[in-house]
């Protein structure tokens, strides 16, 4: 399975909070610091595009493969 | 008349006669297991029905299946037939003509689920490990269950107040009958094309017959063999089925499964807003750590410059003459006081001041202090200073001591 088929939010908060841990050790520069600063900000961008708070309306699957609004 | 001689032929259509007859066995329903059992060619099914102390042989035409047997009949099955006995005058024996063949009581059933729950588990569609997760946020929910009836609008609203933002796909289908599993699987079939995330499988509360399409063995390698992740929703809390078992997750109710499949929002959003300030925080507090260090650097740095060497040495010189001028005026303020009282002292002494009282400052010979009787002649001027004036006197006469 292809890793960046299809944007998973759970798997970006992974990743952002693996990117916390490695920001939090002592030992990291302050260049891998702003990369990873920019990694994280980035996911988390993407995150809060993907957390869509517009209602949607429930859609019927016909037989045939349609789709039509469900009431 | 107990003389007379009859042809088989004769006495079996006799006896024919008698069961066509009787109304018992016109239309009669007979409950036993299915002995030996076998399907013609063309769709006969011949089987033979008993019990521990007897059995019967009994037809069902082909074209009586389609409406009176809804399951493969099989060696075993305990099963309730209708119809009704007949003579088949040539080989001279009676066998039941069946129109409809159930399987018998609940009993039964359940011993069919356990047959079934047993073979697939053996085959390890209930395993653990072929158990898919259930994505923790999603967009799209693909829902199987009937369009009408409170399972579709218990999973809607409670997926709405979860995430106002989840699209959900429904299949309505049937989900009471022997039309419902192939309605099910279809149902399956058709959001996996489509592409949803998570699909819940399900119905509202039923009897144990309402629920049994539940129990299809096609239908459990549909929810095994589906790629993307189903929650089964089966009746009530109590209600189990092989749905249950084989899908990646079940669910006590619709509601539940709605709750388990569509993740609320409000915690994604909280765990984001979380991220942002930790991530946040954590490049500021770099930064003033590094800044920190850099304005330590810098001191040290300055400290070392010869600007500074210069600076420092012009500093210590300018203390320096400081100190020695705060010197200098304090011996100078010291002699000053020490003359001062030196001179009060010489005042003290002055010569002018023991004048008056008798004595007198003498000069002669031109203002020479008069220190011996020998210094003078008869007739010489001596000046006598006083403090107020001076008197020139005549020398007239000199005793010497």
């Amino acid at each position: 399975m292809g890793e960046d088929k299809k944007f998973s939010i759970e798997e970006a908060f992974k990743k952002i909070d693996k990117t916390i841990q490695e920001m939090e050790a002592e030992d990291v520069t302050l260049e891998q610091s702003f990369s990873l600063y920019k990694e994280g900000m980035e996911l988390i961008e993407q995150c809060s595009k993907e957390i869509d708070i517009v209602e949607k309306k429930v859609i019927e699957l016909s037989e045939s493969g349609e789709t039509h609004d469900f009431t | 008349m107990q003389n007379n001689t009859y042809t088989v032929a004769q006495v079996n259509n006799y006896i024919s006669g008698m069961f066509k007859d009787d109304l018992l066995l016109d239309n009669i329903s007979i409950k036993g297991e299915v002995g030996t059992c076998s399907y013609t060619s063309v769709g006969h099914i011949y089987f033979s029905i008993k019990d521990k102390d007897s059995q019967i042989n009994a037809v069902m035409w082909a074209g009586k299946r389609n409406s009176g047997l809804k399951f493969k009949l099989e060696t075993g099955m305990q099963i309730v037939a209708r119809g009704r006995v007949e003579v088949y005058v040539r080989d001279g024996k009676y066998q039941l003509i069946a129109n409809t063949i159930e399987q018998d009581g609940v009993g039964n059933i359940y011993e069919e689920f356990e047959k079934l729950k047993g073979k697939l588990e053996a085959m390890g569609m209930f395993d653990k490990e072929c158990k898919q997760p259930i994505p923790q946020h999603i967009k799209t929910l693909g829902v199987v269950t009937a369009s009408t009836g409170a399972a579709v609008r218990d999973i809607i609203n409670v997926s709405k107040r979860r995430n106002p933002g989840i699209q959900i796909v429904l299949y309505p289908a049937i989900v009471q009958g022997k039309d419902a599993p192939a309605s099910i699987i279809r149902g399956i079939n058709m959001l996996e094309e489509y592409g949803v995330d998570t699909i819940i499988v399900g119905r509202g509360g039923g009897s144990m017959e309402d629920l049994w399409c539940f129990n299809d063995e096609a239908l459990a390698h549909t929810i095994f063999n589906c790629s993307i992740p189903v929650i089964s929703a089966v009746g009530h809390e109590t209600d189990f089925t092989i749905a249950d078992f084989v899908a990646d997750l079940r669910a006590a109710t619709p509601s539940v499964a709605a709750e388990q499949a569509v993740s609320l929002v409000m915690d994604d959003i909280r765990r984001m807003e979380e991220q942002k300030r930790r991530i946040t925080g954590l490049l500021v507090n770099k930064l003033a750590i590094y800044r920190s260090n850099l304005s330590g650097y810098k001191n040290r740095v300055r400290g070392l410059s010869p600007q500074s060497k210069i600076n420092e040495q012009r500093n210590r010189l300018s203390s320096m003459e400081e100190r020695l001028s705060h010197r200098m005026d304090g011996k100078l303020s010291n002699v000053k006081r020490l003359l001062e009282l030196k001179a009060q002292k010489l005042h003290g002494l002055s010569p002018l001041n023991k004048l008056g009282g008798g004595y007198v400052y003498a000069s002669a010979n031109g203002g020479k202090a008069l220190k011996s009787a020998k210094e003078v002649s008869l007739g010489d001027n001596v000046n006598l200073n006083l403090t107020d004036g001076e008197i020139v006197v005549k020398v007239e006469e000199i005793k010497e001591y």
